[in-house]
């Protein structure tokens, strides 16, 4: 992993995240217009350019569309695209570390899921 | 559209050759980074651009101009650096209503307001002022002055780290409010580097890449070790910049994804140091 | 953003005034010279004496001639200093060719020797009445102020002569300016040239050369003589300037 030694995700890859976070917050709703890179860069203090490129990335993804001229707005299915895309990419990698961490300490994958399972009950213990 | 063309630009200092054969264009409405070494003329070119200069060999062309001598690349470039002087008979607050009949494009409302945002006295003198007040006082005038084609060459000297912050805030906001060409030459490249759009590596006075800033930080390493297996390992990558150190000591930098994970496993092995962008830059300059 | 086309009149003119605002610092030092000339005036500038047992005469002659030499000392050493690197590399901090700069300064240095040459005649008037109202001096006979026609004439006459020598400065300045040599080479030039025209006696090409402009009786021909002169050596330090490059 050390190709990430510097431990920073590219800025635009956090631009996408942040926009995709605030989807799912519902802070951008269905045909909601989103942030243009202009206001994307004031507000984060980057180059337009390089938060041109964060919202591309979404676009590429169909979580967002373009309507020429007036900007990007968020796509109908955007919701369901994030969290697909979450479910697949991020929570599988973070399992996938976690099966490997469990491998390496000799923990047995029954073991994992009362570990898991305990985790939820004291969540959700400390909600009520 | 291009604002700065060069073409085997050359410049000699004495027998010193401050630029070699350095090409490069910029074009319209981008932040541009240069960075660099001291004395691998990063000042030089600056310099010829702005019209301060005579290029001994080579051309170099500002809004299709010549710059040297010319009163219209003047007119729509602006200078700014530590060597700026403002005559010592005018207060600072004049010297922004002079600098105001000058430009045609100068903001004086932004101007007056990070004038009292640094706390400026009008009655002081820029003579008087310390050297990170003279900065960013220039600085100031730098970011009014509203030009097409705005350079700062080191602008940060003597200021303190908030300020510094501030300044490129001040400079990024008033660059989305007025999209225009921006060359920032500076030393402290982690603190520009979210400003910009792309950077120019120049080293011994020549140019060593020129990338969108964003491909840099994706995909560029550093790898420095046993010539040999640098070159046999990088021999059909895109190299973007190499140097021979004393000996068998190669250093060169290439595009990370062009590098499969076997390469970078047996470049580890062979005792290769690998760097990321950030280190390279900063080997760099 | 759009590019804006500068007419060179109007940057010439915006330097102009700049240069009138933060160049105050030499009428300052015009002042002082002036007043301190009228200090040394205020003694006789020449004067004749005879007396036997019964009668002495002292005849004094006072004059604004120390004033006008002053200034004129002042035309030439403030021409100098603006085309120093400190002056000269201020002008490329804001919008500035070569031409500009020097034209915009050749402007200033006329300015320069017409408000130099109005406040002279006018310290030599002032000498004059301080003389007959403080000293109680009888003025037998009032100088070259015989009527108001010549008094312009001296006017217009100081004024050129100002000029001329703030000109002259000019030249040697930017001269001075091509190569750091320059400046040891061209005052021992200058000095060895004066001290050889004062040993050798049988060459008086100096002579013939003040004498053309402080000769000139006909103020039209000076004035003539002087703008043709100023003329050729602020052509010659634009062309010397033309290719220099700021230093800075």
């Amino acid at each position: 992993m050390f190709i990430n030694a510097d431990g920073s995700k590219p800025i635009y890859i956090q631009i996408s995240e942040w926009i995709e976070t605030e989807i799912l917050n519902g802070n951008f709703t269905k045909d909601e217009k989103v942030y243009s890179q202009y206001k994307l860069a004031e507000l984060f203090n980057i180059n337009p350019a390089t938060a041109a490129k964060g919202l591309n990335i979404l676009y590429e993804e169909n979580i967002l569309y373009n309507k020429r001229g007036l900007g990007k707005f968020v796509s109908n299915d955007a919701k369901e695209l994030i969290l697909d895309k979450r479910k697949n990419q991020t929570l599988k990698g973070l399992i996938q570390e976690v099966v490997l961490e469990s491998e390496r300490l000799d923990v047995s994958e029954n073991e994992l899921i009362d570990m898991i399972k305990t985790i939820n009950k004291e969540r959700k213990g400390d909600a009520t | 559209m291009n604002v700065i063309e060069c073409h085997a630009l050359i410049k000699n200092h004495g027998s010193r050759k401050a630029l070699n054969n350095l090409s490069l264009t910029i074009t319209e409405n981008k932040i541009t980074g240069l960075i660099g070494r001291n004395g691998a003329g990063k000042t030089t070119l600056l310099k010829i651009i702005a019209g301060y200069w005579r290029e001994t060999a080579g051309e170099v062309k500002v809004f299709s101009n010549k710059p040297f001598n010319n009163l219209s690349v003047s007119a729509n470039t602006i200078f700014i650096d530590d060597q700026m002087n403002f005559p010592t008979a005018l207060t600072l607050k004049q010297v922004l209503e002079e600098a105001g009949n000058f430009y045609p494009n100068w903001d004086m409302e932004l101007a007056l307001k990070l004038f009292n945002y640094f706390s400026f006295d009008s009655r002081q003198v820029h003579n008087n002022l310390s050297k990170g007040n003279k900065s960013t006082f220039n600085m100031i005038v730098g970011i009014s002055a509203h030009c097409p084609l705005t350079i700062f060459d080191e602008p940060t000297t003597g200021m303190d780290a908030a300020v510094r912050k501030d300044f490129y805030r001040a400079l990024l906001k008033d660059y989305l409010a007025h999209p225009r060409s921006i060359i920032l030459s500076s030393h402290y490249l982690d603190e520009i580097e979210d400003l910009l759009e792309d950077v120019i590596l120049i080293e011994n006075g020549e140019k060593y890449f020129h990338t969108p800033i964003e491909e840099l930080k994706e995909t560029a390493i550093g790898l420095s070790g046993d010539k040999e297996i640098i070159t046999g390992l990088v021999a059909d990558q895109d190299v973007l910049y190499r140097t021979n150190g004393e000996g068998n000591h190669s250093y060169s930098v290439v595009l990370k994804k062009d590098l499969s994970s076997k390469q970078i496993e047996k470049l580890r092995d062979s005792g290769v140091e690998y760097h990321q962008y950030h280190q390279t830059i900063c080997a760099c300059t | 953003m759009s590019l804006t086309t500068p007419s060179m009149a109007s940057v010439i003119r915006k330097q102009y005034k700049y240069k009138l605002r933060s160049y105050i610092g030499m009428f300052n030092s015009l002042m002082m010279l002036q007043v301190l000339a009228i200090l040394i005036s205020l003694g006789a500038t020449g004067g004749r004496g005879s007396s036997n047992s019964w009668i002495s005469i002292n005849v004094d002659y006072y004059s604004g001639d120390t004033v006008i030499g002053f200034t004129i000392i002042w035309g030439f050493i403030s021409a100098i200093i603006i085309t120093t690197k400190a002056y000269r590399e201020d002008d490329f901090v804001l919008i500035t060719n070569r031409l500009s700069s020097n034209v915009s300064n050749m402007l200033f240095l006329v300015s320069g020797s017409v408000i130099g040459g109005i406040t002279a005649i006018l310290a030599g008037c002032f000498i004059r009445v301080i003389r007959y109202f403080v000293f109680d001096s009888t003025v037998i006979y009032y100088g070259n102020v015989s009527n108001v026609q010549e008094m312009f004439m001296g006017l217009g006459a100081t004024i050129m002569f100002i000029l001329l020598l703030s000109s002259l400065g000019y030249f040697i300045g930017t001269v001075v300016q091509l190569h750091k040599s320059l400046v040891v080479l061209v005052p021992v030039i200058i000095i060895g040239f004066l001290i050889a025209q004062g040993s050798l006696s049988n060459d008086y090409l100096l002579l013939d050369l003040t004498a053309i402009y402080f000769q000139e009786t006909s103020f039209l021909l000076l004035l003539c003589k002087v703008i043709v002169s100023a003329g050729l050596l602020f052509s010659g330090s634009i062309i010397i300037s033309n290719r220099m490059e700021v230093k800075r």
